[in-house]
């Protein structure tokens, strides 16, 4: 009860947290074990091969019905319940870590690699982005995100988010669905709490694949020219902060190195072979740098 | 459509190359142009120089083409003009 925790003055900050999304660590410290259990759900703990340059300082104190939220000790704004809090939160730390690379081109893409081969899987919503990435996380790709790539001069450093799987998706991945009985609402979840590996790097991409859903059919691989590939990512990206000419020479030079392809996704095992074939045309990524892990 | 014209590339503008085409950025209008491999290949025969009415048997040499494009060059040269990356 918030009153009560007023009666002997603001309770201690007992729930204190760091975490690291790409170049931004922030500290959170809240005063509610229920919100930090809810950010704890929310926030990724991914291993992460990227310099930290900002850091922050979120806190939370329940002020009678009022959960105040602070930022770098100035207090911006309030929420009325733990939940609303940690979500007010946890979309604030997400807001932070992005603005901490304005210079990368955000492309709504999930990202996996494959025997040392980076792919990207650009679409709209729905387009099945979420349900390829975890149904290949069980088909031995690695998986790094799901919804937001960042690139930069040809490379793409994939944005650690939890994935939001749909409760009607998790019969299309066998691994998933296993145990899980009649499960109707969405999971969150990553590849780490998966049982794989999970970890964000900056890598050449070598093949960009758009996803048109074909939901229930079977799936098709068509070759896409590069000029119409490159529309395509413009239209489910946002510009850097240095503009639009920088916006279209990261989207030209990512696919100048990469295949280009349509993928009309329905049956995913057809999905997963196409893919793997594909990947083995190209060339194998360098060996990846010594970890640095959050 | 004047034919004997000579249209040129408009200044001002910037081309991002893919292996099929061209990423055109017009920074006045802030717009974005796609060209595939016929529209690059026109842009570049604007130089000023070329008459329009040499174009379609320029592409349908560049090409290896039966016939020259008449029509197609027509049509791509308006579209050039209308988005103002020609003049």
């Amino acid at each position: 009860v918030p009153g009560q925790a007023l009666r002997g003055g603001p309770r201690p900050l007992s729930g204190d947290r760091s975490i690291r999304l790409l170049a931004c660590r922030i500290d959170i410290s809240v005063d509610c074990e229920r919100l930090a259990a809810c950010l704890d759900q929310l926030l990724p703990r991914v291993e992460q091969r990227y310099p930290v340059s900002r850091q922050h300082h979120l806190v939370v104190r329940r002020d009678g019905d009022a959960y105040r939220i602070s930022e770098d000790g100035i207090e911006r704004w309030a929420e009325s319940d733990p939940l609303s809090a940690a979500y007010a939160v946890g979309a604030r730390v997400h807001a932070l870590a992005l603005a901490a690379l304005p210079d990368f081109t955000k492309v709504h893409a999930g990202c996996a690699s494959w025997d040392g081969r980076r792919l990207l899987a650009v679409g709209p919503p729905e387009s099945g982005k979420t349900t390829l990435m975890a149904r290949l996380a069980y088909d031995g790709f690695e998986v790094h995100g799901d919804e937001l790539v960042l690139v930069q001069d040809g490379e793409a450093l994939p944005y650690p988010r939890r994935f939001g799987i749909r409760g009607t998706t998790l019969a299309l991945i066998p691994g998933l669905a296993e145990g899980r009985g009649e499960h109707v609402g969405p999971l969150v979840t990553d590849p780490r709490q998966l049982g794989f590996q999970w970890v964000i790097d900056r890598q050449p991409i070598a093949a960009v694949f758009y996803l048109v859903p074909n939901h229930d059919g079977r799936t098709y691989l068509e070759p896409c020219p590069k000029h119409l590939m490159a529309q395509r990512v413009m239209s489910q990206s946002t510009a850097p902060e240095t503009g639009t000419q920088q916006w279209i020479r990261d989207v030209c030079d990512m696919l100048e190195r990469a295949l280009s392809y349509t993928l009309r996704i329905g049956n995913l095992d057809e999905a997963v072979a196409m893919l793997k074939e594909t990947l083995q045309l190209t060339p194998k990524l360098a060996d990846r740098p010594p970890t640095e892990t959050a | 459509m004047d034919w004997d014209a000579c249209p040129q590339v408009s200044e001002g503008i910037e081309i991002n190359t893919v292996s099929d085409g061209y990423i055109v950025y017009q920074p006045q209008r802030d717009r974005v142009h796609y060209l595939n491999q016929t529209a690059v290949l026109l842009l570049e025969l604007c130089d000023g120089k070329t008459r329009a009415g040499d174009l379609a048997e320029l592409v349908k040499s560049a090409f290896a083409l039966s016939a020259p494009p008449t029509s197609e060059v027509s049509e791509c040269l308006a579209k050039l003009f209308e988005e103002g990356l020609v003049h």
